[in-house]
């Protein structure tokens, strides 16, 4: 049987990689996601394919919705990443030049949410692109 | 199957979830390299899809052998190739550091059994390897779900938890996912009563985490996790696979 305190010097070892570096190592990092309290307006990347919310990583060869049209112009949650994920997508998958444009309408903007009067979230889609691409 | 056989399944299963998490390494043209080691080394040859493919390949070889023969040396070099490819998407996209930090149970877990491994065969007691080093990684699950809810209480407070702060989480997300959930992921929100209880439950069960140090606990409380992790999921779409297979390998 392995020691009854192995597991208590890895879990002190653990705290104590994530806190005492400041920001922590790798794969040991505090904090550890997002605990921030949301604000009363935010705004994330959103991508829809023939009107409904989709993946970006499901459709390629871009046609009018250059990774430009993916900016964090709104107040947000923080999320810089998704936007820059989404932008590095969209760049790298751009329809070679005189191309067909793919056959599936899509729209790339932000989902906003605000709370209403009793604090409950509303959401709205507010476009920033629209195009075309080929999706799976 | 033996139990430390399925063990090393869930657990090599989590860490394939995890390479998900690094997989945006395949389509950047470049890093800004903004800090640490990638300032000094050129790791851009670690990036683009081919690069990413033939990574995927060793790591996949890796996992296997792991788990069929359960080599440590395989096993390291899995955590190399996880390590590298976690750096260089810490790298590229520093601002998402306390999003990705998912990776921090199936990266942190397997340094620890790998740790331990070393340890044992140092002390002389080759022949509890696979205990000692699942119970290492155990140490790690106990304290990354505690530093979890330790990070909630402390940048937000326990108005984290409280139902109008829960539901403006869920509907930010709602948009970001496939569309098949999204009327669920519309309506939750709508009812703060429900979110609060979902960030009070979440608050309790990764508090509790210290509970995992005990191996008669670890049982119920992988199910606990399970709940709370395909909740999120089902609720906000944010996956978390790598944590809940993680939980799961490591209480058998």
């Amino acid at each position: 049987m392995p020691p009854r305190w192995l597991a208590a010097v890895f879990f002190v070892g653990y705290l104590a990689a994530a806190t005492v570096p400041k920001g922590g190592i790798l794969f040991a990092r505090f904090p550890i996601f997002f605990p921030d309290l949301t604000p009363d307006v935010l705004a994330m990347p959103a991508f829809l394919v023939d009107g409904r919310p989709a993946s970006v990583r499901r459709c390629r060869d871009f046609v009018g919705i250059p990774a430009s049209a993916v900016v964090r112009s709104v107040p947000d949650m923080d999320a810089w990443h998704r936007f820059m994920e989404q932008r590095q997508w969209i760049a790298a998958h751009q329809a070679a030049p005189g191309s067909a444009p793919g056959p599936a309408r899509c729209q790339v903007g932000f989902w906003i949410v605000s709370r209403d009067a009793s604090g409950r979230p509303e959401g709205r889609f507010q476009a920033s692109a629209e195009g075309t691409a080929r999706c799976r | 199957m033996s139990r430390p056989l399925l063990s090393r399944i869930f657990i090599a299963a989590a860490l394939a979830f995890a390479w998900f998490d690094v997989s945006g390494v395949a389509y950047v043209r470049g890093i800004p390299y903004p800090h640490d080691l990638s300032s000094l080394i050129d790791l851009s040859w670690a990036t683009g899809p081919l690069a990413f493919a033939v990574l995927t390949a060793f790591y996949a070889a890796a996992l296997a052998r792991f788990i069929a023969a359960r080599d440590v040396r395989a096993a390291t070099a899995a955590f190399a190739l996880l390590a590298l490819t976690a750096h260089i998407h810490e790298a590229q996209w520093p601002g998402s550091a306390g999003v990705r930090n998912g990776l921090g149970l199936p990266g942190g877990g397997l340094a620890a059994y790998l740790l331990a491994d070393r340890a044992c065969v140092l002390f002389g007691r080759a022949d509890q390897r696979e205990r000692w080093s699942r119970e290492a990684a155990c140490g790690v699950a106990a304290a990354a779900y505690t530093l979890a809810a330790a990070s909630k209480l402390i940048y937000g407070g326990p108005a984290w938890a409280g139902g109008a702060n829960i539901a403006m989480y869920i509907a930010s997300q709602a948009y970001m996912r496939s569309a098949a959930l999204l009327p669920l992921r519309l309506w939750f929100p709508r009812h703060l009563a429900l979110c609060g209880a979902f960030g009070v439950g979440t608050l309790i069960i990764e508090g509790s985490g210290l509970v995992f140090l005990w191996p008669r606990a670890r049982p119920a409380y992988a199910v606990l996790a399970c709940g709370l992790h395909l909740g999120i999921w089902l609720i906000m779409g944010l996956v978390h696979f790598d944590f809940l297979l993680m939980v799961v390998g490591l209480a058998l």
